[in-house]
């Protein structure tokens, strides 16, 4: 896996300087001072906490190293590829995150078509709109969007064309995007495990976590980006832009995971689910952001079809944030849900939680960015009964970061 | 610059409706010392004064005073919107009603800035034939392109100042994009007239020394509706400086915000 990945950089490596006519690389280094109070270990940590860090990782570590490159390999085809590392014992001490190619088509109408292929991300979020892929207004995303961060990946293709409605004189931007993809057979899985969580570390394309439940070291990691049915699975969905500043999206993905399959290192998890966002910005600089996501996955084999265990999970979260000159002021309000539905006799999975997440982030100049965020994490997630622990818990961590970016 | 220059090079008419009233079909042109004939206008200023025959060539030395003293005046046009708040980034064309000799024009040259993932100025009211320069004032490469029938155009990814100009050779409306950053519009407004621009942050545009004369004045907006984005007004320039105001009618819709964080990344 480290050889894959190593090589898959030095081959990039070799490509940019060569082909690239104009390119822009962005390198951060984000260093943290973390206070916690928790019963729990992170789910980082092989624990069943729902938050990066856990009970016994005060002290200063290691937020993310990040580089990102973009640029063109002819007119008009781009590349982004984004590597980070996370400092907490992944597979590889640096991996990709993201990489892929864009066919942007100068628009000879109103029409703009444009294609992705590679491993990025599904336009779900509405805060992860930075470089990096991390979120402009607190250090750790919402629930929903740190989920995506975990277990999806559109490592496949991607077309979207947009009616640029403000280019014909009109209030609307109009787009639908459909994708095809593969290698995202284990999706669900941590969710099924751990429920949601609220953090910001992002899974590498080649990288692990620990399983939260068992506690066998022979038992290997959770591997994410994998294809064990051969079955590709799709996504589709819609997007407006309001007066180029509000965004409304609506997604439907369905990895069509076939789960009478099993012979990879993960079974293959059926997953299908709705997303639903809004951003919207008021005068003063105040963004509005809500999120919805409703959906199941399953594992297992049944006659039907639809997996021997299956969980529903749905969260949403409330965001609002004010900027105001160099200072960003953020507080935001998450609801998250899991229950089994079908085969709870096994392991009945279910969490009831909630959390605010408070953020301060302040832009001392263009390199460096200094940001304190503080989350309150409580509620249940009744898997915790199987390794004897208390299903009830509250996680709390402050986490102050200096961001160097250059 | 251009309006100017045409200012200079071209005679005002003088204004009888402010100086002298005599028959008002007729007129000379400071320039080519010739008569134009056009149709008398109406209203107060056409009315006609029965001059004495014996003090004719006292109005005719009057009319000779009036036309090298006051042949031009400044226009000044100020454009509210719906609210009466001042409206900033309108075009303002000013067309006269009979044709002024083709004043002489070097091809300008002007800019048309990318700031902070924008373009600056939002409108640009150009001279046919003016060449425009797309100057990339972002630290990121930029793809100007535009898909208007008046001017397709596309300029290969760049920092900084592009290669070469656009040359802008047919009036018309002319629609800016970024092929990179889909939130990023602009327009050029190309045109024939003698005197064009854009409205001030206070709503606000001038010429200095039109020919006096009758004039159609347009405004326009890529933030009205396409239907209703122009409006005219006839105003007649004499020797005092003129002033219309327009009201638009329909609400204006906010101007494509320009990304002042350089951390985002998604376009």
């Amino acid at each position: 896996m480290l050889s894959r990945a190593t090589r898959m950089l030095a081959w990039i490596a070799y490509l940019i300087p060569g082909v690239v006519a104009a390119h822009e690389i962005t390198a951060q280094a984000d260093l943290r001072a973390v206070i916690v109070d928790s019963p729990l270990d992170s789910f980082a940590e092989g624990g069943t906490g729902e938050l990066r860090f856990g009970g016994d990782d005060d002290g200063l570590r290691l937020g993310a190293l990040m580089i990102d490159a973009s640029g063109e390999l002819i007119d008009t085809v781009r590349y982004d590829i984004t590597a980070r590392a996370t400092g907490d014992g992944d597979q590889n001490p640096i991996d990709l995150t993201e990489a892929y190619l864009e066919w942007r088509p100068y628009p000879s109408s109103v029409w703009r078509w444009k294609t992705r292929a590679g491993a990025f991300y599904a336009p779900i979020s509405l805060e992860n709109r930075a470089v990096g892929w991390d979120s402009l207004y607190s250090i750790s995303p919402a629930a929903i969007n740190t989920w995506i961060g975990e277990e999806l990946r559109t490592i496949g293709v991607e077309t979207s064309l947009t009616l640029l409605g403000a280019a014909a004189g009109r209030r609307f931007d109009v787009s639908v995007v459909a994708a095809g993809f593969g290698w995202n057979d284990p999706a669900g899985v941590l969710l099924f495990q751990r429920g949601w969580a609220i953090h910001d570390r992002q899974t590498a394309l080649f990288g692990e976590l620990p399983r939260p439940l068992i506690r066998n070291p022979r038992i290997p990691n959770i591997e994410f980006f994998d294809e064990v049915d051969h079955r590709a699975g799709y996504y589709a969905g819609l997007e407006a832009k309001i007066s180029g500043r509000h965004v409304l999206r609506a997604l439907h993905y369905d990895n069509r995971g076939d789960t009478n399959k099993e012979d990879g290192r993960e079974p293959t998890w059926l997953t299908k689910f709705d997303a639903l966002g809004a951003r919207l910005e008021f005068p003063h600089d105040v963004t509005a952001i809500a999120q919805f996501m409703q959906g199941d996955t399953a594992f297992r084999p049944s006659a039907d079809g639809r997996g021997g265990m299956i969980n529903d999970f749905d969260s949403w979260f409330l965001l609002l944030s004010q900027q105001h000159q160099a200072h960003r002021y953020t507080v935001r309000y998450d609801r998250m849900n899991t229950t089994t539905v079908r085969g709870a006799r096994f392991i009945d999975s279910h969490q009831d939680a909630d959390a605010w997440t408070v953020a301060y982030l302040f832009d001392l100049s263009d390199h460096w960015q200094f940001a304190a965020e503080a989350i309150q994490l409580s509620g249940s997630l009744r898997q915790r009964a199987v390794l004897g622990l208390s299903q009830s818990a509250t996680e709390r961590l402050l986490q102050i970061a200096a961001r160097f970016t250059f | 610059v251009a309006a100017e220059a045409a200012a200079g090079k071209v005679a005002p008419l003088d204004d009888p409706g402010r100086s002298i009233r005599v028959d008002l079909s007729r007129r000379f042109c400071g320039i080519c010392a010739v008569e134009h004939v056009r149709p008398a206008r109406r209203g107060a200023e056409s009315a006609p004064v029965n001059l004495p025959s014996h003090r004719f060539v006292v109005v005719l030395l009057g009319l000779a005073l009036a036309a090298s003293t006051a042949r031009a005046a400044e226009l000044s046009v100020d454009v509210l919107d719906m609210a009466g708040r001042p409206a900033r980034n309108v075009v303002v064309i000013a067309t006269p009603k009979t044709p002024l000799p083709a004043a002489a024009r070097s091809a300008a040259m002007v800019e048309m800035d990318q700031i902070d993932r924008q373009f600056s100025p939002y409108v640009l009211a150009v001279h046919t034939g003016t060449r425009v320069l797309f100057v990339n004032n972002d630290s990121i490469a930029h793809q100007v392109y535009s898909f208007s029938p008046v001017k397709r155009f596309e300029l290969a990814l760049y920092h900084g100042t592009p290669r070469e100009p656009v040359v802008f050779d047919r009036p018309g409306v002319v629609t800016i994009g970024c092929n990179i950053h889909d939130n990023m519009l602009g327009y050029l407004y190309v045109t024939d007239a003698p005197w064009f621009g854009t409205t001030d942050g206070k709503g606000h545009w001038r010429a200095a020394e039109v020919p006096a004369g009758e004039y159609e004045v347009q405004v326009w907006s890529p933030l009205l509706p396409p239907q209703d984005a122009t409006l005219t007004q006839q105003i007649v320039i004499g020797a005092a400086p003129t002033r219309a105001s327009f009201k638009l009618t329909h609400a204006l819709r906010p101007e494509p915000a320009p990304i002042k964080d350089k951390r985002v990344r998604d376009y």
